[in-house]
């Protein structure tokens, strides 16, 4: 953990905490969305659907070259066409020389966190295309210039009134302080970009391998205009986006509306299989499938396979006292949360995000919401391991630690050291607690009064437990 | 990267043991319930009006096409876009607008969900996707028969293969939405902002009805 | 099972809790080779050391018939952490044969015991903190409830956002000091939120980081482990 990368970090962590308005809209957002979702996680069959998604995804990373060969073979066969991309800058130069060859000058775009994590958009703009978000979340972190705060809902961060003044700075008017009106705004805009665009971008929630459709679950329809509308339409999708067939969806259809939305299903599930037929009169004529590696060969087949397994139903941002404090943009990342926490060190190397795993109290409240079952808190837990064995652990705690290690293999040597370290803390201490401490000490009297010892230890009362007074 | 190379660069990271094996196995998931035809189209009236969307059962077809020349009329719609198909003798020319410019578009449903108030649509020569999308008003005539208890049916469905994939299925569960501003619920963002639906309580004419024919099975 | 924490910095919790277990009849011994479950280390990520703090662990409980933890989170160290920490190791059955006979306090005295009343009294309106690993690796949530609503003239008043990690954390708290302080205020929030003047726990790792908070926020709010409170209200 280099001085400046913790210095950056912890400035991030510190304007977080120092907002007092972001403190209150995280809070009320996970509060919220618990709330929505506590009725479904209580009913029987949640933890059936949890159990079948963990069972299903497993089965498809176990055989993840046969699924993926499957559903390149039948996106062809559809008519349309597929690009293996092995990292961010092969997947980027092939939409941005499709997007060139075909002259697109207007690119529509319907939300995808691949495609933050390739950085398309700067790589689209550079061939002087103008790239438009069209989710609504993404449109306003667009126009702020920001990152996605949030995996389900960009904008989360945002107050009304902020939200206000950036489309009425974009509109050269102003706009009412009303969330209809501004939606309204957005949608005339964004409507007359659909309709002139040359080129639609989306992710894609899930592939089915059996048929070569790609599925994607929205709710604004922005998915669908961009899909429809536009005569080119490039999927950017990672290489895990895989099910076997649709009959898979369903458990994943119980699970991610609701997770993430608290909704039974989002207004549209839509599955994509080709271009447009010949005989159809709407639709792209034009379909490119772009299956992103990045990182992710890597960590199949390993410790970390699980995490592969990800819906992006977003259950763990809601539920992590962390985030609910520093929230998104603090993780410096483009998945933030505790799926972030480990996909992100998995997926850019642990020196790109070296706080992140220890950015936890390792609670436990992801773990226990997960769709997909990944354990998270465990996995966060073992990155530390590889940081440490990687040896950027710092050294007074692994000789912290080895020392309390040998102390702990000898009981009279631990007694000892309490015979003298209890009556030192004692002595150090004012008034019934102690204040600016020294080394770990420091860290913990910023904030909290350290307690007082007693003069004995437990075992050496226990000694004396003849004179322990009452039964 | 070559197909090749990519896909054994997978395949030499996966460690797995069993023997290649395609097929998945047969999933634990609980079944659904199976309602009977008249509790599924309760169920699905109750949902669709959770989502807000207007839904009426009518008793035939006559009825349905009844009613929205009422609504039409009503609204002063000053035109329907919808599949060459779904038109009937007696409406005006001024029914036949384009999707992209029509207030109110008209759907057939191939299939629908009970459990959630679903409607799915799949796009052909003739149902181009714009009819369900682009008006900001759209509706569905819904054949009683279309009328599945869960989602799980329909995918069952669709994997079934027959008839092939259309480019385009929609699963359409009320109107579009978004809480992206404030966490404040509005209605109409891209998609169509009002659903209407009418549940026809008979046997469908034969000639929209591909998706429909093989629910003769279905009420037992 | 005393804990590190718990012979160092809170012994009177250890003798609390001996005591109420004695009250029930209970014969208890104190295996003094017992320092460290490894859960620091572990949580920090240095395994071997943590495996080696264990190791001495297992060694001193091989003859009880029953540990008993007066910390949820060591308790969860050794019935989750142990199997982990000792896979393929030589010490793998001692650790899952520990693992079978470890109880967290509350645990142990509802559900070994059968304990459903207690000749315990203290007027005083106390809410509860519900420590995460606790909740979420042990399953232990509805015991200690149970026996504070057993303490005859206490008012229990139920914690908003119970589910909330009180960030501590481990060295999280002193490698995140601004996260922790900040997760942990929300926690005396609540706390004060109730009008409780005493709130009680089962791990004394959070009840010191909840506390430690609450007196530099100038509260006195009584802070106690639940054997601390059995112990102190028992009727004789």
């Amino acid at each position: 953990m280099s001085v400046a990368s913790r210095q950056a970090f912890d400035a991030r962590v510190e304007r977080a905490l120092g907002d007092e308005v972001l403190q209150k809209v995280i809070a009320d957002g996970q509060d919220y969305m618990q709330a929505l979702v506590a009725p479904a996680r209580a009913e029987g069959e949640w933890a059936a659907a949890l159990d079948e998604i963990a069972r299903m995804r497993a089965h498809t990373l176990a055989r993840l070259d046969h699924y993926v060969d499957q559903f390149a073979t039948q996106v062809e066969e559809q008519g349309g066409h597929v690009f293996f991309a092995a990292d961010a800058a092969e997947a980027r130069r092939y939409v941005a020389d499709l997007a060139q060859r075909q002259g697109a000058k207007l690119i529509v775009k319907s939300k995808s966190m691949v495609t933050e994590e390739i950085e398309l958009n700067p790589a689209l703009e550079a061939i002087g295309a103008q790239v438009v978000e069209t989710d609504l979340g993404e449109f306003i972190v667009q126009l702020a210039h920001e990152r996605s705060f949030h995996i389900v809902a960009p904008a989360i961060h945002k107050s009304l009134e902020q939200i206000r003044e950036l489309f009425s700075k974009a509109a050269g008017r102003e706009l009412e302080a009303d969330a209809n009106a501004l939606t309204s705004y957005a949608r005339g805009v964004l409507r007359e970009k659909f309709f002139a665009a040359d080129l639609g971008i989306t992710g894609c929630n899930f592939g089915v391998a059996a048929t070569g459709s790609v599925v994607l679950v929205t709710n604004e329809g922005n998915g669908r205009m961009t899909t429809t509308l536009p005569r080119t339409h490039v999927v950017v999708m990672g290489v895990e986006r895989l099910v076997p067939t649709f009959q898979d969806l369903e458990a994943i259809l119980k699970v991610l509306p609701r997770a993430g939305a608290g909704e039974r299903i989002t207004a549209y599930v839509t599955a994509i299989t080709g271009p447009r037929r010949d005989d159809e009169a709407d639709g792209p004529k034009d379909l490119h499938v772009v299956i992103v590696d990045n990182g992710r060969s890597r960590i199949l087949g390993g410790k970390y396979e699980k995490i592969l397994t990800c819906i992006r139903c977003g259950a763990c941002l809601d539920v992590c006292p962390v985030y609910r404090k520093i929230g998104g943009h603090a993780y410096d990342a483009v998945y933030s949360g505790p799926i972030g926490a480990v996909l992100s060190p998995l997926l850019d190397g642990l020196d790109c995000h070296p706080e992140l795993p220890f950015a936890s109290s390792l609670c436990g409240a992801c773990t226990e919401v997960c769709s997909a079952r990944i354990p998270l808190a465990e996995y966060l837990r073992e990155l530390r391991e590889d940081s440490v064995e990687s040896g950027s652990g710092r050294l007074p705690w692994r000789l912290g630690f080895q020392a309390f290690a040998v102390a702990a293999h000898s009981p009279r040597l631990w007694a000892a050291a309490e015979v003298v370290a209890l009556p030192l803390l004692r002595l150090l201490s004012a008034g019934g607690a102690i204040l600016n401490g020294r080394g770990p000490l420091a860290a913990w009297t910023r904030g909290r009064e350290f307690p007082r010892p007693e003069k004995r230890s437990f075992r050496a009362l226990w000694r004396r437990r003849r004179d322990w007074r009452g039964r | 990267m070559e197909r090749r190379d990519f896909l054994s660069r997978l395949g030499s990271s996966i460690s797995c043991d069993e023997p290649q094996q395609n097929t998945l196995v047969q999933s634990d998931l609980p079944e659904g319930q199976v309602l009977a035809a008249r509790e599924r189209v309760d169920l699905f009236i109750c949902r669709l009006n959770e989502l807000g969307v207007e839904a009426r059962v009518v008793s035939s077809r006559e009825d349905a096409r009844d009613a929205l020349e009422r609504l039409v009329s009503e609204r002063a719609w000053s035109g329907v876009a919808c599949a060459p198909g779904l038109r009937w003798p007696g409406i005006s020319e001024k029914w036949t607008a384009e999707a992209g410019e029509a207030p109110f578009g008209l759907c057939e449903a191939d299939w629908a969900v009970a459990e959630t108030g679903t409607i799915v649509v799949r796009s052909s020569a003739e149902v181009r996707r714009g009819y369900s999308l682009l008006p900001p008003a759209v509706g569905f005539f819904v054949p009683e028969r279309c009328i599945f208890s869960t989602v799980g049916d329909v995918l069952d469905e669709l994997a079934a293969g027959d008839p092939a994939l259309p480019s385009c299925i929609s699963f359409i569960s009320g109107p579009s939405n978004t809480a992206d501003i404030a966490s404040v619920r509005v209605v109409g963002v891209h998609g169509p902002r009002e659903v209407f639906a009418w549940v026809i309580a008979e046997a469908v004419d034969g000639a929209v009805d591909h998706g429909c024919m093989r629910h003769e099975a279905q009420d037992r | 099972m005393i804990t590190c924490l718990g012979d160092a910095l809170f012994p009177r919790v250890g003798v609390a809790a001996v005591q109420v277990l004695r009250n029930l009849g209970v014969a208890v011994d104190f295996p003094a080779a017992q320092t460290c479950c490894g859960q620091p280390a572990y949580n920090a990520g240095h395994r071997d050391a943590a495996r080696d703090t264990a190791r001495a662990f297992l060694r001193a409980f091989a003859r009880s018939d029953h540990v008993v933890s007066i910390c949820g989170s060591c308790a969860a160290m050794v019935r989750e952490g142990f199997p982990q920490l000792f896979e393929g190791a030589p010490e793998e059955a001692a650790a899952g044969s520990l693992a079978a006979r470890t109880f967290e306090f509350s645990e142990f005295l509802v559900d070994v015991l059968g304990v459903d009343e207690l000749p315990v009294s203290r007027r005083v309106t106390a809410t509860f903190h519900h420590s995460c690993h606790t909740r979420r690796l042990l399953g232990v949530v509805e015991q200690p409830v149970r026996l504070v609503q057993m303490v005859d003239g206490l008012e229990y008043v139920p914690l908003a956002n119970a589910q909330l990690c009180c960030g501590f954390g481990g060295t999280f708290a002193v490698k995140m000091p601004h996260i922790s302080t900040a997760i942990v205020d929300e926690k005396v929030d609540h706390i004060l939120e109730t009008g409780a003047d005493l709130v009680v726990g089962l791990d004394m790792s959070c009840l010191m980081n909840i506390e430690g908070r609450l007196r530099r926020r100038g509260h006195d709010v009584e802070v106690r482990h639940l054997a601390e409170v059995l112990a102190a209200s028992w009727r004789a």
